[in-house]
Formats: C-alpha cells, sequence, structure tokens
C-alpha cells in the first residue's frame, strides 16, 4: 500500500499550487530536471514547458485551461494574419477584432456582475426596478495578466516591432511560461517570446543569481508580506475600534504586506525564470524610495504601467497633446488601471487619487524630475531627499487604505479615522502579538535596509560575488532559517485575484 | 550543471541539519517546561468542553492541559510527553465528543495547535497515518506552523506546561445559550456516522489506550455537560463501544444543570465549571 495517498493530494480542493506551498517544491525539481536532462532539444523542450505551464495553471482550476487555451489560440492566428496582410485596414481589423474579442472574454470574468449590480442600483435611484440577472461568475486566476501579455502580441505585430512566429509551441510557452503566469511580470512578446524561438543553455551565474532571487522572494513573501498581513487583518477587520496610532500603524502594515507579497512573488518568478535559462522583465525598483508620485509609477509594477504607457497612454496622444488631452489620457490610464485590479469602487477611486497626485506633475514638466536613484552616489539620502521619500511614501500609504477597504465609505472612515485618538490604543492591541510585532517592525528595516544598500542592483540580496563564499553561504542559511521561524500565517499572494 | 546541483543539494543539507539541531535544542527545554507539580497524579485532555468545563484548582491532585480545538494526535502527543517528564501521573483523562472526533483533516488548522515539541512523539506508524489520511494542506499547514518564534521563545522561558500556551483550564465567562438554542433552531442538525469518521481518530485513541496500558497509566474517557435540549451528539458512544470498548467513559452529556451553568449548549462557563468540577471531586473522580 502506497504510503501517501495519492487520491487525498489531487482530490484536496484547497489545494493550490502557491510558490510557497510544498507541492510547488516537488512540482519545480521535476520540471527542472525534465527540462535540462530529459527534453533538451528545442522543440521538445518547448512542448514541456507548455505541458508544465498548463499543470500549474490547471492546479489551480482546470475548468479554465481552454480559456488560455482559447486566448493563445485567437492571439497566435491574429499575429500571422496581421502579418500576411498587405492593407492597412485590414491589419487594423484583425488586430481590432482579436483585441475586442479578449478583452470581451476578460470583462465577461472579471466584471460582468459588477457591472450589472452597478447598473440596476442606477436605475433603481431613478426609481426603476430591473429584472436584470446576475451570474455567480467565478474568476479565472492570472486573467488579467495573461489577457494583457497576449493582446500586446497582436499589437507589436501590427506595429512592426516583431515578426509574427509560426511556431505555435513556441508561442504557447509564451503566453503560458509558469513562472509568470498567475501573476505578472506582464511581458512583451519583443522579450519573451525570441527567448523561446531559440536554445537555451545552462548558466550556472544565472542559476545562482535566479536561486539568491528565489531566496529573496520567499522572505520579502513569508516573513515580511505574511506577517504584515496578520496585523493588518487585524486592525482593517476592525478599525472602527482602534485610535489614530494603530489604524496608521495598519496602513503602514498594509504598505508593506502589498510590496513583500507582490514583490516577493515577481522575485520568485523571475528568480525561477532563470533557473531555466529564461529573462523576465524587472518589475519593481525599490519604489519606496521615490521622491514623488512619478517616480514612484516607474518603480511600481513596471510591466503594468508600461503596458499601459505603450498601448493606452501613446495612442491617446500621451503628452505630446494639449494639456486637457493630456488630463484626459492620464485619468483614463490609472482609471484604468485601478479597474484592472479588480470590480470594485475602491480600486477605480484608488487609480483617480493616483491619477490627481499625477495630473499636475505632468502639467509642471515635473513627471521627470526624478530619473535617477535617490542618494545617487552617496550612502545615506540627504535631509530633502528624506522628506520626500517620506511624504511620498505617506501619499502611497493613503491611497493604500483605499484600495486595501471593502468599500469607499470604510476607506473615507479608515482615514479620518487616523486623525483621531479614540479608541483602543497600541497597548491593547499589542496583548499578545507584541513579539509578533517587533519582529516584524525589524525585519521591514532589515528589508528596507538591504533594499537601501542594493539599490542599483535588481533586488535586495543580489550581492557581489566578491563577498567570500562562507559569509555569502552564512547570510543565505540565516535568510532561510529567518523563514522557517519567522513565517507567518500563510496568505494567498494578494494580486493572485487580479 | 553539476557545480550548481551539487551546491542545491548541500545548502538543502545544512538547511536539515539546522532545523534538526534546532528541533534537538528545543527538546533540551522540554524537562523544564513539561514540569508539574509532585502533587499532581490526573492530567485532563480534550478540546474547549473541557477546557472550559474542568476548573482543576478545585479537583485535587489534577491539571487541565485541555485546548479549545484540540486534535486527536496532539493529545497523544501531549499525553506522551507530559507522562514522560512526570512519572507521578497515573491517570490520564480524555474528553470526548463528536467535535474531537470529526475535526477536518482536508484542510489547514489553526497555526496556534500545533507545537515543536510533537513532532518527535510520533513513530513510523503514527508519521504514516498521517501522511494516509490528511490531506497536504493539513501536513504542511503542520510543518509550517509548528516552528514559529513564538512557540520557540514560549518553549525556552516557560517553566510550566500552561505558559507554552497549548492548554490549561480557561475560565469561560459567556452567557449565550438562549442565542445559541435559538441558532441551533435555525440551523440543520449535523448528520453524522461512524462510516464518514477519519481513520486519524480511531488510530490515535486506539495509540493513546495502547500506550496507557503500556505505561501502567488509567486511561479514562469523560463527556461534559451537555444542555439537555441539545440532541445529544451520539456517535461518540458508537465509536467509544465499537474502538474502545474496554475503556471506562463516564458520560456527564446527560445531566441537568441551572441554565445559568451553561455558556452556550455545548459549553460550561465559569459557574457551570465550578459545580461540575465540584461533584467530580466530591464522587472521588479519577481517583485509585
Amino acid at each position: 500500500m502506497a504510503i501517501f495517498n495519492l487520491q487525498n493530494l489531487i482530490a484536496s480542493r484547497n489545494y493550490k499550487m502557491l510558490f510557497n506551498s510544498f507541492i510547488f517544491l516537488i512540482y519545480l525539481p521535476i520540471v527542472f530536471i525534465g527540462y535540462w536532462f530529459i527534453f533538451r532539444k528545442l522543440r521538445i523542450q518547448n512542448v514541456f514547458v507548455v505541458a508544465a505551464s498548463y499543470v500549474f495553471y490547471g492546479w489551480w482550476d482546470w475548468r479554465f485551461l481552454f480559456l488560455i487555451f482559447l486566448t493563445t489560440i485567437t492571439c497566435f492566428i491574429s499575429g500571422i494574419s496581421i502579418q500576411k496582410s498587405e492593407s492597412v485596414t485590414r491589419r487594423k481589423i484583425y488586430c481590432g477584432l482579436n483585441i475586442t474579442l479578449n478583452l470581451l472574454i476578460l470583462c465577461f470574468f472579471k466584471y460582468f456582475n459588477f457591472f450589472s449590480d452597478n447598473i440596476r442600483i442606477l436605475f433603481q435611484q431613478f426609481g426603476y426596478q430591473l429584472d436584470w440577472f446576475t451570474l455567480d461568475v467565478l474568476l479565472p486566476v492570472g486573467i488579467s495578466f495573461y489577457t494583457f501579455q497576449a493582446i500586446s502580441y497582436p499589437i507589436d505585430v501590427y506595429r512592426k516591432k516583431i515578426t509574427a512566429t509560426t511556431d505555435i509551441v513556441a508561442f504557447t510557452a509564451f503566453i503560458s511560461f509558469f513562472p509568470q503566469l498567475v501573476a505578472g511580470p506582464i511581458e512583451r512578446s519583443t522579450n519573451l517570446l525570441p527567448q523561446f524561438l531559440k536554445e537555451r543553455r545552462f548558466n550556472y551565474s544565472k542559476a545562482i543569481d535566479g536561486s539568491r532571487q528565489i531566496l529573496w522572494g520567499f522572505f520579502k513573501k513569508i516573513v515580511i508580506a505574511d506577517n504584515c498581513a496578520m496585523l493588518a487583518n487585524m486592525i482593517f477587520g476592525d478599525f472602527e475600534s482602534y485610535n489614530g496610532v494603530v489604524l496608521l500603524i495598519g496602513a503602514v502594515m498594509f504598505s508593506f504586506q502589498i510590496y513583500g507579497d507582490f514583490s516577493g512573488y515577481s522575485d520568485i518568478a523571475i528568480g525561477v525564470s532563470k533557473l531555466f535559462g529564461i529573462e523576465l522583465s524587472r518589475n519593481f525598483r525599490f519604489p519606496y524610495f521615490s521622491r514623488d508620485i512619478a517616480e514612484f509609477w516607474r518603480r511600481w509594477h513596471i510591466s503594468l504601467n508600461t503596458w499601459f504607457r505603450d498601448y493606452v497612454y501613446i495612442p491617446l496622444g500621451g503628452s505630446r497633446c494639449s494639456k486637457i488631452k493630456i488630463i484626459r489620457n492620464t485619468l483614463v490610464i490609472f482609471l484604468l488601471s485601478g479597474l484592472w485590479h479588480g470590480a470594485n469602487w475602491t480600486f477605480v477611486v484608488w487609480g483617480l487619487y493616483h491619477a490627481l497626485l499625477f495630473i499636475p506633475l505632468i502639467l509642471t514638466n515635473k513627471n521627470r524630475k526624478y530619473l535617477d536613484i535617490a542618494a545617487d552616489n552617496r550612502m545615506l539620502p540627504s535631509f530633502k531627499e528624506v522628506l520626500s521619500i517620506t511624504a511620498t511614501f505617506v501619499l502611497v500609504m493613503i491611497g493604500w487604505i483605499v484600495f486595501r477597504s471593502n468599500n469607499i465609505t470604510e476607506g473615507f472612515e479608515y482615514i479620518g479615522g487616523c486623525f483621531s485618538l479614540e479608541g483602543k490604543g497600541l497597548a491593547e492591541f499589542l496583548v499578545g502579538m507584541k513579539t509578533t510585532f517587533v519582529a516584524t517592525i525589524l525585519f521591514i528595516i532589515l528589508m528596507q535596509a538591504v533594499d537601501w544598500t542594493q539599490r542599483y542592483k535588481s533586488y535586495g540580496l543580489q550581492i557581489c560575488e566578491s563577498l567570500s563564499l562562507p559569509i555569502r553561504w552564512l547570510m543565505y542559511i540565516l535568510i532561510t532559517m529567518l523563514i522557517v521561524v519567522f513565517a507567518g500565517e500563510q496568505a494567498q499572494f494578494i494580486y493572485f485575484q487580479f | 550543471m553539476r557545480r550548481f546541483l551539487i551546491r542545491v543539494i548541500v545548502f538543502g543539507a545544512i538547511i536539515a541539519a539546522c532545523l534538526i539541531i534546532m528541533q534537538a535544542s528545543i527538546s533540551f527545554t522540554r524537562n523544564r517546561t513539561l514540569r508539574l507539580p509532585e502533587n499532581i497524579t490526573t492530567v485532563y485532555f480534550g478540546n474547549s468542553t473541557l477546557e472550559a468545563g474542568i476548573n482543576d484548582s478545585i479537583l485535587d491532585n489534577s491539571f487541565n492541559f485541555a485546548r479549545s480545538s484540540e486534535r486527536i494526535e496532539f493529545i497523544y502527543c501531549k499525553i506522551r510527553l507530559l507522562t514522560e517528564v512526570n512519572p507521578q501521573i497515573d491517570t490520564i483523562v480524555v474528553g470526548i465528543d463528536d467535535y474531537l472526533l470529526y475535526q477536518p483533516y482536508g484542510a489547514e488548522f489553526h497555526h496556534q495547535l500545533s507545537h515543536p515539541y510533537y513532532l518527535a512523539e510520533y513513530d513510523a506508524d503514527d508519521l504514516a497515518t498521517l501522511l494516509k489520511n490528511t490531506s497536504f494542506n493539513y501536513l504542511t499547514s503542520y510543518l509550517s506552523h509548528s516552528h514559529s518564534i513564538k512557540k520557540l521563545r514560549l518553549s525556552i522561558n516557560s517553566h510550566h506546561p500552561k505558559d507554552l500556551e497549548i492548554g490549561g483550564y480557561v475560565k469561560l465567562d459567556r452567557h449565550k445559550l438562549k442565542e445559541d438554542l435559538e441558532r441551533r433552531k435555525a440551523g440543520k442538525p449535523m448528520l453524522r456516522s461512524l462510516d464518514t469518521l477519519n481513520r486519524v481518530p480511531i488510530y490515535f485513541f486506539q495509540k493513546i489506550r495502547d500506550y496507557c496500558k503500556k505505561e501502567d497509566l488509567k486511561f479514562l474517557l469523560i463527556s461534559t455537560p451537555k444542555y439537555p435540549t441539545v440532541k445529544s451528539d451520539s456517535v461518540y458512544r458508537q465509536f467509544r463501544r465499537k474502538y474502545l470498548k474496554d475503556v471506562p467513559l463516564y458520560d456527564y452529556s446527560c445531566i441537568a444543570l441551572p441554565d445559568s451553568c451553561y455558556g452556550d449548549c455545548t459549553h460550561l462557563n465559569v459557574s457551570g465549571a465550578s459545580v461540575f468540577s465540584k461533584y467530580l471531586e466530591e464522587n472521588g473522580f479519577g481517583k485509585r
């Protein structure tokens, strides 16, 4: 009799293939061995990548495999059709049809109930009772990410930035590559697709660098984000009882939760890709060291923001038009960015808030003031930089409060509560939580300190090889043991819900 | 590639060694943290019904180590741990009810329930039973929740089992009997049967019985008073008849106490625990 019940394993409904799950620890070495040792020829290796990626995605919900396949096929065919067409009109039609179809799919799964509920409420305000229906639509995991990634391809073919590929396997691998499938980075065909069209060779330095990045990603996710999540959830879940000091702490905790969670996931995704000889795009550049909102948006979720810039903002005219149009274009991308995150007015308000912060900078041509790194060529920032960084962080944190809240009213009530001294204070909140709280604060400081000293690098733990081997290994072992001992209560990656 | 794989394997081995050392060093604190006063000869284990229902300050020579949402596989570890360190213990009392038998094994459990001391208490058969009959979520939550800094800190600083925060009498200051009755009237009754019982509670209850026999410990089952109009959970009685025939069951679930003794339909509050504990003491419960 098998010592382990495989039926239990497969049948368990709660069984998700998260990066920080034991099943992924089993899955990854199997895929790694298959990729480098068994399926070594290019084409068969790509087939294996597709199979492994579909297993990865299907583990979440096999019913939506058809959907990702549909997106893949439509984009592949439209790419070839666009490439073959001589007529500009026909190229536009193919491109437009493909975008429309895939966006309709995305909107249906993501926004159907949101819009139907809001239309019904709107009609009710005028006294009309709509006999509307809502569907209990499940949201396929990662649909926002892979849909954007997929529809950028026919646009790039249309713009002649890339030649349409006829290799369906490589293209499917590009769309479904498992490390970045469910939560990004949103890759461009010009970066990722060519890597599936040429042979990959194992590179020791890249693999070591990838392993290091995975470790750092796990540290940010498991030690920072999960512990911050525990504290933030307690405060946000009962915010009316706490005073302003505790609410501010809750906001700070959520700010680092979402950063640790999302940038940690991106680090793991990029690191895992490096193990397979694939380079993904950078998604975060230490955003909490930004000196203004414009710089923040050049450093946070870079793949999504550049996507909106290249495929929405610039086609609308970008910054090379009248001031009214610049305001319009800025509002459009930030509102779309908010809506991309989910079907809730909180995300729309969050996007609008950032638009209102961004517009003055762009109108005064100050949006590109800080293109360098804070404290460039210096160890410590100047007093002015400290103020700018702190002010930017506070502004961003206010946005996160609305982002995190269940609805807009709660969001504003929370913000209002930050200025009140009524309610349970810090001492009461910390009963039974002191160790976790202090440890979490210390680790946030540690993470920021490491990120600060490494702000010229791609990620915090990208230490140079000039450090001796024993010291490097001591650091890796220490970080791993910190992950084991200080692991918070496991929480799903936040951005999986988008 | 070879160099990379060697480094990964060596790194994995170092981490495994660190974890074993950590586990071993925690074990050194066991004898101090689990030591009970010499007069304690009877220990109570169970879930929240026992946690709130037995006031061990009223019962002579007794210690209540029950914990809310407790699981039988952890009770087994606690029994072994306490009896290894406290040879004066001669009576083990386990609170039994359907909630203890029907704990879910397909999902994660609350991280506070597990403890670094437990893992070393399982033998190969115990681990095989857990592997075969639980889910990956259960196992991974066990491994990931056992070693938190708080638990390690408590293990190092504790001088009494209660300090570990894995059990102990809790004064339940609750008076929600009426609300609970209304909620139960509105809800659907839980239909349970022995056929749907997971193998884990069967295995570990029998393991506890065998362990107590081997260590010459008296092993008793107890069921605390439940509110009379609640449909009695009767599966645990069938369970005991089928799997623990030779273990005495002191079934107090049907004794009537004043309404003021109940925190809700299944839990005694402070007054109820006091009344019930005095009753047990006066009737020489558990004494040889």
